[in-house]
């Protein structure tokens, strides 16, 4: 019983330094330096046993009066105090340069990458970051150094995944003390739909054209160059061309105008929204690979045939956000 | 980042550790019992060996065998865990133990600290100067070891790991003096807790012939003396030591558990007040100049034989404020019956021959003085020799030594003639003690080794009460006017006589000893007085623990701060170029204002934003610019350019707006 409310008081103290804490620092905008008000420190389990060490042998000197015994304790706990500020030091001054939260599908992972930058003279080294659950040390960043870690959250529902807090921690030099700030950063990173279902998609919108097979040889038939669009893939770019001084242009192939796909909600034969949003994903994630274009009409959404990258996270965020209050900031 | 070697993550930091825990109990190798030591060593490479093959920890039953077998071991070394010397023992062989059991960061973290524990420790056993920096030296081994063993995921450099943990050990070093000199010292002892045990050197409580002469074979100092003012001449350096009344023919002993009215003797001018440095002799008595009159310490009696005891065996280095004076009458009203009695006894069956050449002398002697002086004269004219290889005496040793050998050391002397005072009914006893000592002019003190040990007599004289008489004096002047070596010859030890031998070395010896005798006085026994003085030194005529108080307190913080101010600066890149530090500086102190240089800014461009963001400032900010762009980009900057660049940013302290 005592544990449990001991624990439950700890969660309710953290909670209220948490909104202290906030209320103080405010929202973060990257890039920003870790200023010195901003980092707490506190000393770890063992600077205490260290701290009780280091009484007892004063205990000791003091009884048999032993100065050299004096000094040592003296020298101990001084080194305590100098650890303390250079474990302080470890973050002052330290440059949060981005954070960039990746693709996650439910149940998966959502990657946060973290940049980093140490813009001063002295190495930055044992440094950790947390996030939620997730935990990651990242790397000595040498002087004038960039450095990049990326947290691994668990992404466990579709929808929005708030990212409201990151912590950078460090115990160095010695263990004694952890210093730490908290990175306020509102991410709301989405999560996709889990690609899931074995349903066929449906039939082209004007199957009658594709059922001539005229276009339908090979999706590599190179049939000429048009003027870019944004969200053209990379890969269709005309490179030569470009090289050789031409505007950019973008290689069309055949397969490229095949009759475009219309994904809908009622195209899924299953009860549950969940079921029909993982099945539609799967088939954007299918036609996509298989660069067919496809159009997306959800209820409120209608999204034109496209292909491409951007044209795909549009289709998979509006999947995502069915049902779901829009997020504050799309990243 | 290259992933971390699954083995190196485990096995480097344990290696770290071991050294550490070897290193902390190593500083004990010298007074731990060889079986602990051999223990710990077989424990340690069990471990190591473990580590080297990637084998398993030892099961669980054996650890714990191994650990009742330890305290087990102690326990019957000791017959307790507690006080220094079986603890010390306790916490090397539990640390070897807890290595054993080692896989995680946290139990390396516990030994950590128990190797710290045992670096206090091994001051306990003594805090000469030599081993400060071979304490010193462990302190930085653990203290890297931490810093390696904190940081398993993103270790660093072993040199780094060194170089670091150096780094912060000395920026601790202004902080700890601080402490050390201002931490208010309470005297202790709170708990009494057994002390470490030593073997007792120097004289003991009993004298057979030849036990003396080890002792002079030995050039370690038996304590300091310095005095306040002049020393007393040599062949008044007596220091008395135990007193022996009892005899049984061949042994003198003291007289225990006996004890006589103590007369208070007579005294004259001069007094000679001086400090006794003593080293440790597990024993209880105190070495006082022949005849200590006053002492500071309360703890020291003066015996009814005038000898300075103390209650607690001396087994730390101990400092005592003395005075004597040489010039005294004891006992002058005549002697307490049972001590006459006492001082009178010869053990009846025992060295015959001895107590009939007593009686014919004594017949012949008008005077119990004038029978002192027969006997002096007879070691002076006859065949006596001074030695230091004495032949081996018989039972009844006076005999053998009077009649036959003829051959003896200061202790065969005393004996001899005390046996021959008694033997006539003269009261006379026999004093052991010091005689001599060297003098220091490096440190300004006298030394006072045990090879100055040394036996002599006191007899009782109607209207001169207790007279010491040195027949050692009578046979060897030399001793008692040159020391010891006077008369060693080739039995001086080779490295002794090298020594004296050749001044470089006597030097070097006096100053490696004075250097010690300072430490010790400064250092070593920094007490409440010497803090005191400290601080009187600093103009705190009353200190009290508010001074105290607030000077520590003011002086953490002043360090605190510094060293706050000192670890950020340098974070900053330093600049060599004296131009970019003068225009770094100059961009910082507007930034300070508001006014941030861009990364791609231009001195000019900048110039003119500041110029119109803040037109107070630019005058004095336009020729700074100027200068530093001519200095930077232009062709024929003048050789002063540098100079009133630097001079005029120095003098640029733009202030806050204006309104």
């Amino acid at each position: 019983m005592g544990q449990v409310s001991i624990s439950r008081l700890r969660a309710l103290l953290g909670e209220r330094v948490q909104r202290w804490a906030r209320r103080r620092q405010g929202h973060d905008q990257a890039p920003f330096a870790l200023e010195r008000r901003r980092i707490y420190i506190l000393p770890t389990r063992f600077g205490i046993a260290y701290a009780i060490t280091v009484f007892t042998m004063l205990l000791g000197s003091m009884n048999y009066n032993n100065s050299l015994g004096f000094a040592l304790t003296f020298l101990l706990a001084s080194l305590g105090l100098v650890a303390m500020h250079h474990c302080h030091r470890n973050l002052a001054g330290l440059v949060i340069a981005n954070v960039q939260a990746g693709e996650a599908f439910a149940g998966g992972t959502l990657s946060l990458a973290v940049g980093c930058r140490n813009p001063s003279a002295v190495a930055r080294a044992g440094l950790r970051l947390e996030c939620l659950d997730a935990v990651t040390d990242l790397p000595y960043i040498g002087p004038a150094a960039p450095a990049l870690a990326t947290l691994e959250l668990a992404a466990p529902t579709r929808g929005v995944l708030r990212v409201d807090r990151i912590s950078v921690s460090t115990g160095f030099p010695l263990g004694l003390f952890r210093a730490w700030s908290w990175i306020y950063l509102p991410i709301d990173a989405v999560v996709y739909p889990q690609p899931s279902g074995t349903q066929t998609p449906p039939p082209s919108a004007e199957s009658d054209r594709g059922a001539l097979g005229l276009l339908r040889r090979g999706d590599e038939d190179f049939r000429g160059f048009r003027s870019y669009h944004p969200g053209d893939s990379p890969r269709h770019i005309a490179w030569k061309a470009l090289a050789r001084g031409a505007p950019l242009l973008v290689k069309d192939h055949a397969g490229a105008t095949r009759a475009p796909l219309i994904f809908e909600l009622d195209q899924v034969a299953a009860r549950d929204l969940e079921h029909r949003l993982s099945q539609l994903c799967r088939w954007i994630l299918a036609a996509e690979s298989q660069l067919n274009p496809f159009g997306l009409l959800l209820p409120g959404v209608r999204i034109a045939p496209d292909s491409g990258a951007s044209h795909r996270r549009r289709c998979l965020t509006a999947l995502a956000l069915v049902g779901v209050e829009a997020p504050r900031a799309a990243h | 980042m290259q992933p971390i070697n699954r083995t190196t993550l485990l096995q480097e930091p344990l290696t770290w550790t071991v050294m550490s825990v070897t290193g902390a109990a190593g500083l004990h190798a010298g007074h731990l019992p060889p079986w602990v030591v051999a223990t710990f060593i077989v424990l340690v490479l069990w471990r190591v060996l473990i580590g080297w093959r990637g084998a398993r920890l030892p099961a669980r039953w054996l650890r714990i065998l191994v650990v009742v077998a330890v305290v087990g071991g102690v326990l019957l070394r000791y017959r307790t865990l507690n006080g220094v010397d079986a603890g010390t023992a306790l916490l090397s062989l539990m640390a070897a133990m807890k290595l054993l059991e080692t896989r995680n960061a946290r139990d390396q973290l516990v030994l950590l600290l128990i190797s710290y524990f045992l670096v206090l420790a091994a001051f306990l056993y003594g805090q000469p100067l030599w081993l400060v920096p071979v304490a010193a030296a462990v302190t930085w081994l653990i203290t890297a070891t931490l810093l390696r063993v904190a940081h398993v995921s993103a270790p660093l450099e072993p040199r780094a790991i060194l170089r670091l943990s150096g780094r912060m050990l000395l920026q601790a070093l202004p902080l700890m003096l601080l402490l050390f000199l201002l931490f208010p010292r309470i005297p202790g002892p709170f708990w009494a807790l057994p002390t470490p045990q030593h073997a007792s050197t120097g004289l003991s409580d009993e004298m057979a012939p030849g036990d003396i002469t080890e002792l002079t074979l030995s050039s370690d100092a038996a304590f300091r003396v310095r005095f306040a003012g002049a020393a007393p001449p040599p062949s008044q350096r007596y220091w008395r030591g135990p007193v022996l009344h009892d005899f049984d023919g061949y042994t003198w002993r003291r007289a225990r558990f006996f004890f006589a009215p103590v007369q208070e003797p007579k005294t004259r001018e001069p007094q000679y007040d001086y400090t006794l440095m003593l080293e440790p002799t597990d024993n209880h008595w105190v070495y006082a100049l022949d005849l200590p009159v006053l002492w500071s310490d309360g703890r020291i009696n003066r015996t009814y034989d005038y000898q300075l005891v103390v209650q607690d065996r001396i087994s730390q280095p101990a400092t005592y404020q003395l005075s004597s004076r040489p010039a005294y009458r004891a006992a002058l009203d005549g002697l307490d019956k049972l001590l006459e009695d006492r001082d009178t006894r010869l053990p009846p069956d025992r060295n015959p021959k001895t107590k009939a050449l007593a009686q014919r002398m004594f017949a012949a002697a008008p005077t119990d003085a004038i029978y002192v002086q027969s006997v002096l004269q007879l070691f002076r004219d006859q065949e006596f020799y001074y030695t230091l290889l004495p032949s081996q005496l018989d039972f009844d040793s006076v005999d053998d030594f009077l009649f036959n050998t003829r051959k003896g050391f200061c202790a065969h002397f005393a004996s001899a003639f005390t046996t021959l005072m008694r033997a006539a009914g003269i009261p006379a006893r026999v004093v052991t003690g010091y005689q001599g000592g060297e003098y220091n002019r490096l440190g300004g003190y006298y030394i006072v080794r045990q090879s100055d040990a040394h036996a002599w007599s006191e007899v009782w004289l109607k209207g001169r009460g207790w007279v010491r008489v040195d027949p050692t004096a009578a046979v060897a002047p030399e001793r008692i006017e040159r020391g010891t070596a006077g008369v060693l010859g080739d039995a001086e030890p080779f490295a002794e006589r090298l020594i004296r031998d050749n001044v470089w070395l006597a030097n070097i010896r006096y100053a490696w000893d004075a250097l010690n005798t300072a430490w010790r006085e400064n250092v070593v026994q920094f007490s409440a007085e010497k803090q005191e003085d400290f601080l009187r030194w600093l103009h705190v005529h009353e200190p009290d623990w508010r001074w105290l108080g607030g000077l520590l307190a003011g002086g953490v913080f002043a360090f605190l701060a510094f060293l706050s101010f000192m670890l950020a600066r340098e974070l900053r890149f330093q600049d060599r170029d004296p131009v970019q530090r003068a225009y770094s500086r100059f961009c910082r102190r507007l930034e300070r204002r508001g006014l941030r240089r861009a990364a791609h800014e231009g001195p000019l461009d900048f110039l003119a934003r500041v110029a119109r963001g803040r037109p107070d400032l630019a005058q004095e900010c336009e020729p700074i610019a100027h200068l530093y762009a001519r200095l930077r980009y232009g062709a024929d900057a003048p050789a002063t350019a540098t100079q009133e660049l630097v001079r005029r940013v120095r003098a640029f302290h733009p202030g806050a707006q204006a309104g």
